[in-house]
């Protein structure tokens, strides 16, 4: 009997969690591969905001909302330690990085696809993180808050990031 | 007013100025010529960065969409599952009357923990259990390989297959009714991550490294052993089966019977300092089910393949593999596999996607399974390392 009645309570959590699951599962996916730039890591992010989800749900009911909050803190969080982990890279592997190729590059067939990809990965998290949450249509308070600066700040730190973004383009095309 | 800075200009195009703000820099543009030319820079340089990121964005939007053609509700389910294992916990229970005859040992089939491996096969009385109880499914995960000792041998299945049988038991769901079906208890699961040393002394399983000092160590994840007891209600899976159009029904002998199936320990081994790529090695004991004193497994397995949701393809293959006592069946999606000789044991080399290769072997009562983003030559070379 207990076993059956806890069975029961098994099966309603556990519907709706994969109600949620079906629902949101590609929507948290896409966002998540746009930020981070790699489908697989998406991946591995999104099954740790649904993890973190079942593991313990907002009291609040606007699942969406609170998923995207932490699958966008944990693409960020990605984005910063990946940057990190980069700087002390480079100098075992400078020269190298050119030429190596990743396999989610390779996927990527079109030239100016991968380029865009390239000149992202090469920016500062904040420059990349502010570019990319304004095209996927973030306001500046919500950006603000992401990376940590006043929200008049932001117009600023797009200006440059574009700036730089166009530039290290036509120069990355001539090459 | 002055002239404003860029930071202001680029607000103003992106619309977060407030309306009297606007009226004003809208005033001064008439008046600034220095200003509308920044203006239309900054508007130019916002344009080119738009065009760009948004192809960019695209391009992911529609890889996405492809590996999700492929993979279909498929890998929703997985990915679903595999999130859902970290809570199998809750149905720990107390190893009590854990006493069953085991005389008839024969390992019907093991669902691997793998995210892309996605296949299905069927069997024995896990195919029903698996399909309509949460926290099985969430036991055994993704993959499911009918399974024996001594031989492996390959049944191919399409991904239509596999839409093919979901569909089929979604449009039925409404008839599933759990709590008749039987009785279930599992004891055990859940995971830890272990060191390497731990790893060499670990006394479940003999864990093999691939000796390859350019992967780097390995992080170690272990899950525990895990087993599930299943008292079969055959009346009501009968009824169940029988919903499903099958004409072939379990013996009323096996009513009330006690199987008892257990998962050994296995042991993934990741390989985080690979930088561009990953690579994954599972190796896990066969898993065993024991099946009562007097009970026919080849019934229920007769009666599990006969039904409708199996779609002809597999069911053909499934009724022929008349040796299904003595051999590894390992469910290959659309025969993109190759058979190969690892360390003079027979596997297989599949190619999920263009970027993703696995082997699965058998070896010895252990089965392994690695997925790796590495070309073909480099990863069986890894796979003969293993020891």
């Amino acid at each position: 009997m207990l076993l059956e009645s806890q069975i029961n309570k098994f099966k309603n959590v556990s519907d709706d969690f994969r109600s949620v699951y079906e629902k949101y599962y590609h929507v948290i996916l896409r966002h998540t591969a746009y930020i981070t730039g790699s489908i697989q890591t998406a991946e591995d992010l999104t099954q740790e905001a649904f993890i973190k989800l079942y593991n313990s749900p907002p009291q609040h009911s606007n699942i969406i909302a609170w998923l995207s909050m932490v699958a966008n803190n944990l693409a960020y969080n990605h984005i910063r330690n990946e940057n990190l982990r980069k700087s002390k890279d480079t100098i075992v592997y400078e020269g190298e990085s050119d030429k190596v190729i990743s396999i989610e590059d390779a996927a990527i067939k079109n030239y100016d696809i991968r380029l865009t990809k390239k000149i992202l990965d090469s920016l500062n998290e904040r420059d990349r993180i502010c570019l990319l949450m304004k095209f996927s249509g973030y306001k500046y308070d919500e950006i603000a808050e992401v990376i940590q600066v006043e929200k008049s700040s932001v117009g600023t730190i797009l200006a440059r990031a574009q700036a730089k973004f166009k530039e290290k383009y036509v120069k990355g095309g001539t090459i | 007013m002055k002239c404003p800075d860029n930071g202001f200009l680029q607000a103003y195009i992106d619309g977060e100025l407030e309306i009297d703000e606007r009226k004003a820099l809208e005033e001064h543009f008439s008046r600034c010529e220095k200003c509308s030319d920044a203006l239309e820079l900054l508007k130019s340089n916002d344009d080119f960065a738009f065009i760009k990121i948004k192809a960019y964005r695209d391009n992911i939007y529609e890889r996405i969409n492809t590996i999700n053609d492929i993979n279909t509700k498929n890998d929703i389910k997985n990915n679903f599952d595999n999130s859902i294992n970290t809570i199998s916990d809750i149905f720990v229970k107390a190893p009590e009357n854990k006493q069953i005859q085991n005389k008839n040992k024969g390992v019907y089939k093991i669902m691997l923990k793998y995210k892309k491996f996605t296949a299905i096969a069927c069997s024995a009385v896990l195919l029903t259990t698996c399909f309509a109880f949460q926290p099985v499914r969430a036991a055994i995960s993704n993959s499911l390989l009918i399974f024996r000792a001594n031989d492996v041998k390959s049944i191919n299945i399409t991904q239509k297959d596999i839409m093919d049988i979901q569909n089929q038991l979604l449009n039925n769901k409404s008839v599933i009714d759990l709590k008749n079906m039987g009785k279930i208890k599992t004891i055990g699961g859940g995971q830890k991550n272990i060191s390497i040393e731990e790893a060499k002394t670990y006394k479940d399983i003999n864990v093999a490294f691939p000796q390859q000092p350019n992967l780097g160590n390995p992080e170690i994840t272990v899950n525990n052993p895990y087993t599930m007891e299943f008292t079969l209600n055959t009346a009501s899976i009968n009824k169940l089966m029988k919903s499903l159009g099958a004409k072939t029904l379990l013996p009323d002998s096996l009513d009330g019977k006690t199987f008892e199936v257990d998962l050994p320990s296995g042991v993934t081994l990741s390989y985080p300092k690979i930088s561009n790529g990953y690579f994954k090695l599972f190796q896990s004991k066969i898993p065993e089910i024991k099946a009562p004193e007097g009970v026919n497994p080849d019934d229920i397995y007769n009666a599990l393949v006969s039904l409708p949701v199996i779609p002809e393809n597999i069911k053909k293959q499934l009724v022929n593999a008349k040796d299904w006592n003595s051999t590894l069946y390992i469910p290959v999606i659309d025969s993109k596999s190759q058979e190969i000789k690892i360390n003079g044991a027979k596997g297989y080399i599949m190619e999920p996607s263009p970027s993703i290769r696995e082997i699965i072997w058998y070896n010895n009562g252990v089965i392994y399974s690695m997925s790796s983003t590495f070309d073909k030559d480099e990863l069986i070379k890894i796979a003969n390392s293993v020891r």
